[in-house]
């Protein structure tokens, strides 16, 4: 049971038994905090999801050692959830005032817990690790961000179907996440991640995935909710382009769909150089035209139409897939089977050699 | 007009080509009006002609771009003018707003031809000039509005040796293969500005030049360019699929936009995806390996980082402490703990070593805060409002065990200081045990009263510490932290016995004390 839970229940024996012992009398309200306001405090709700988001961080707080991100390269991690708690644990101690916040804060409490005796309820006083008002404040508003977290995520952001229960417990929220070091960031700044909970992908599978923040210019940070089965990261849509890819041996190709419409079938057709002018990389149109006639799904009679042509040379965005190594993901399973026991081996592993 | 394609969908033609060249063209109307049940002549609508019938006779010239293009006809071009880093494997295009514009204008009987190409030169395969346009491009034919230039009128021009323009020029029979249009669908449209979603692709032949590495900061840009074909299409030793006549002469070619980009190496997006997989891959956190061969991180994703210190005698000294991150290699859980200070989240190996990742992150927190005057007031602001909201007995209780227990809650502020003082508690109150309680041992001693915040400067705490500018905020804050065990016995010991408290004043200053703004350094400094 969570100490919030306890003191809750507390608190609402104290108040079902208020009538009876003290007829006709108004019950002192309910104390649960709030969240820090957007409109009130705007600059320390920023700075609370900052850290959540870690892009207020300093990049060395994130990768302690440069050698864990190699230049080129990305890496897929779990976000160590205790470590996000005490950031936000650390921002909101910034205003405590020592032992004045311990008297006004603890003599509150104790009110409560005075009132909570008189009513004769079984009070056993708040738990161990939340003796006082502010460690309340603090436990609320550090699960509560978890809600706002997810809604800043959610790739679909609407309210939700019925307002948050405030009273209720929420989840709390696990998140995964990659990092990126390569030029591919510099120069795409605007590439998309998406995440999906089945390895199929698609749309109704997609799950929330952070804004990607840039740390300089090369390296980037997407969190997402949960743990994906498939991650895609889409090459910015910069509208209709048309070229070629770069086949082996210098040669050059166009992927085109075999017969649109029928099937998502594409064949890599060779776009030779015009004979003589190689060195100039003129294309021989006429050439890749007559292959693309050769086509199923070639429209007839016109064996040649350049809007044909246009679907061969046109370049669509490109997305790099990342999906789970088959065997490593059934040693995850396995792992995940025995949770405890996978945090004792390691513990093991660790004492076994130095890192 | 049909409806526009389904979002995401696209619809292609080969050539949109208008029913009438440019020209000039008489229009001829006739009206004959007639009256089948008597009555009134008709009104007389027009003028009556030679053959006594009602007739109108105009000229019309239709026109079509000649020598410029309107900006606004060009939707969009790729790649992006002044881009630095273009691709190298991607192919020059103009999107046109006029969807038939690159028909409009016959340079054969068939019409599928366009008049316009895209061109792209390497630098410096041309000259791009400005010129007379009747000098640069005589003989053109046509005598309607717009088909022939003012005297003084100026164009653009590309001008390079025919043999160089041969080498880049497609065939003739690829010209209507590299322009094709297009209906967008809405979303597509509206992104272009373009109403009716019908726009005209001109796509270039040649890929751009690339370069090495070495050469990416100091290439000259590349100029592609949309040309007129209209001097040069009849000519018979110019195409590729001619034989080559006068190839050390020079041509000038009517450019009508022109734009310049750079390339940058490595290809595309995709090509680059590809050199990550050679080169660090994509792997879990912590998994990499030092120079060592040995892996950097532990399986909790901890590495060994130095927390230089001071030694027993002032000298630094280097230790090594335990830090991960917050991105770990192994899924990790909640801790439904938490804690008020970086010390409780200092952890130890069972072998002694020191793991500081939760309470550098705890440091973290704090010092971001802390950075922030703006942050640091909304968290005052918050926690005072939060204070607010602690439930209390209402004012109109009547019962009198609750009239009792109010009339000692309204005092308790001044029993709270004089128990301390005494060093004993308050009784009375159910629940309500005696400080210091034996319950919170970690408080024992602590003065609860903060009243030593409250007073002011003593030895140790100078005016400077006070005054911190006109950063109140973060003063309050400073004040609050700063105070030592050293300060505080010193401060007792300033205090004498004499020491009189005045509670309400005092309950006063917590109030002031979390008000915004409060002038707590102030206050200490006048004592």
């Amino acid at each position: 049971m969570s100490r919030r839970q306890i003191f809750l229940e507390a608190y609402e024996r104290f108040l079902r038994e208020w009538p009876t012992r003290f007829e006709g009398e108004k019950p002192p309200g309910r104390y649960m905090p709030d969240l820090p306001d957007p409109w009130q405090h705007p600059a320390l709700l920023e700075l609370l999801l900052g850290v959540r988001f870690f892009d207020a961080l300093p990049l060395s707080y994130l990768v302690p050692d440069a050698g864990l991100l190699p230049p080129e390269s990305v890496r897929f991690f779990y976000v160590d959830p205790v470590y996000s708690d005490r950031l936000v644990e650390g921002v909101l101690s910034a205003a405590r005032t020592g032992t004045p916040d311990e008297v006004v804060l603890g003599w509150a409490e104790r009110l409560n817990l005075a009132l909570s005796a008189i009513s004769g309820a079984v009070y056993t006083g708040p738990p161990k690790e939340a003796q006082l008002i502010h460690d309340y404040v603090v436990a609320w508003v550090r699960d509560a961000l978890d809600t706002e977290v997810a809604l800043a995520m959610s790739p679909d952001p609407k309210p939700p179907a019925k307002p948050l229960d405030l009273y209720a417990i929420p989840p709390r929220l696990h998140l995964t996440g990659l990092m990126i070091r390569s030029e591919l960031v510099r120069r795409w700044p605007k590439m998309r991640v998406l995440a999906y909970s089945k390895a199929s992908g698609g749309e109704a599978q997609r799950v929330a995935v952070s804004r990607p923040h840039r740390f300089g210019s090369s390296v980037l940070l997407a969190l997402i909710s949960g743990v994906p089965a498939r991650v895609e990261i889409h090459e910015p849509d910069e509208g209709c382009r048309f070229g070629v890819e770069l086949a082996s041996g210098g040669t050059f190709s166009v992927d085109v769909p075999v017969d649109p419409g029928v099937t998502e079938e594409v064949k890599a057709l060779p776009v030779p150089l015009r004979k003589g002018d190689e060195a100039r990389r003129v294309l021989d149109v006429g050439a890749l035209a007559a292959s693309l006639s050769t086509l199923p799904g070639a429209p007839k009679p016109t064996p040649q139409p350049s809007a044909w042509v246009s679907l061969g040379l046109e370049q669509r965005p490109y997305a790099q897939v990342f999906l789970p190594d088959p065997k490593k993901a059934e040693e995850r399973e396995l792992a995940a089977d025995d949770w405890f026991e996978r945090r004792v081996a390691l513990i093991e592993a660790l004492l076994g050699g130095e890192p | 007009m049909s409806a526009p394609p389904r979002p995401g969908t696209v619809r292609l033609f080969d050539a949109l080509v208008p029913p009438l060249v440019p020209g000039r063209y008489t229009l001829k109307a006739q009206l004959t009006l007639t009256t089948t049940k008597g009555g009134l002549e008709p009104l007389a609508l027009a003028a009556v002609g030679a053959d006594g019938k009602a007739a109108a006779e105009g000229t019309i010239d239709v026109t079509a771009p000649r020598f410029r293009l309107d900006p606004a006809e060009i939707a969009a071009v790729y790649p992006r003018p002044d881009s630095a880093e273009s691709p190298s494997n991607m192919l020059p295009h103009v999107m046109l707003r006029r969807r038939t514009l690159p028909w409009e204008r016959p340079v054969e009987a068939t019409r599928t031809c366009p008049w316009l190409a895209v061109l792209l030169f390497w630098p410096g395969e041309m000259e791009l000039t400005t010129a007379n346009l009747r000098s640069k491009l005589p003989g053109l034919a046509g005598a309607s509005t717009g088909e022939q230039p003012g005297p003084t009128e100026q164009g653009q021009f590309a001008t390079l040796t025919r043999a160089a323009l041969r080498g880049i020029l497609p065939r003739r029979a690829e010209l209507p293969l590299l322009c094709h249009a297009r209906r967008l669908d809405t979303h597509e449209s509206a992104s272009h500005h373009d109403e009716d979603g019908y726009v005209a692709y001109v796509i270039g032949n040649r890929l751009p030049k690339t370069v090495t590495a070495a050469e990416v900061a100091s290439q000259k840009p590349q100029t592609a360019c949309l040309v007129s074909l209209e001097s040069i299409y009849a000519d018979k030793g110019l195409w590729p699929e001619d034989v080559l006549q006068n190839g050390s002469a020079k041509v000038d070619l009517l450019v009508l936009h022109s734009w310049s980009f750079k390339v940058g190496v490595g290809g595309d997006f995709e090509a680059y995806w590809h050199d990550l997989a050679k080169a660090g891959g994509s792997r879990r956190f912590g998994e990499d390996l030092g120079l060592d061969g040995k892996p950097l991180a532990n399986p909790l994703g901890q590495v060994a980082v130095a927390a230089p210190t001071a030694g027993a005698e002032g000298a630094p000294t280097e230790r090594k402490v335990l830090y991960a991150g917050p991105f770990v290699g192994v899924p990790l859980d909640h801790d439904k703990h938490f804690v008020r200070s970086a010390s409780e989240a200092l952890t130890v190996t069972p072998d002694g070593k020191e793991v500081v990742s939760h309470a550098a992150a705890f440091e973290l927190g704090r010092l971001l805060a802390l950075s922030s005057p703006a942050a640091l007031a909304n968290l005052l602001s918050y926690r005072h409002g939060q204070l607010h909201k602690v439930p209390i007995l209402p004012d109109d209780v009547q019962n009198p065990e609750l009239v009792a227990i109010r009339k000692k809650l309204q005092g308790s502020f001044r029993d709270v200081l004089k128990g301390y003082l005494n060093g004993g508690g308050i009784t009375g109150i159910p629940g309500f045990p005696g400080d210091p309680d034996p319950d919170w041992p970690d408080r024992r001693g602590a003065d609860p009263t903060g009243v030593r915040h409250l007073v002011g400067a003593i030895g140790e705490l100078t005016p400077e510490h006070l005054e911190l500018g006109e950063d109140q905020v973060r003063a309050r804050v400073v004040l609050g932290e700063r105070w030592s065990e050293g300060d505080r016995t010193a401060f007792e010991a300033s205090l004498g016995a004499s020491l009189t408290l005045d509670a309400p004043a005092l309950g006063a200053s917590f109030d002031a004390l979390f008000s915004e703004n409060a002038a707590l350094a102030t206050k200490g400094a006048k004592r």
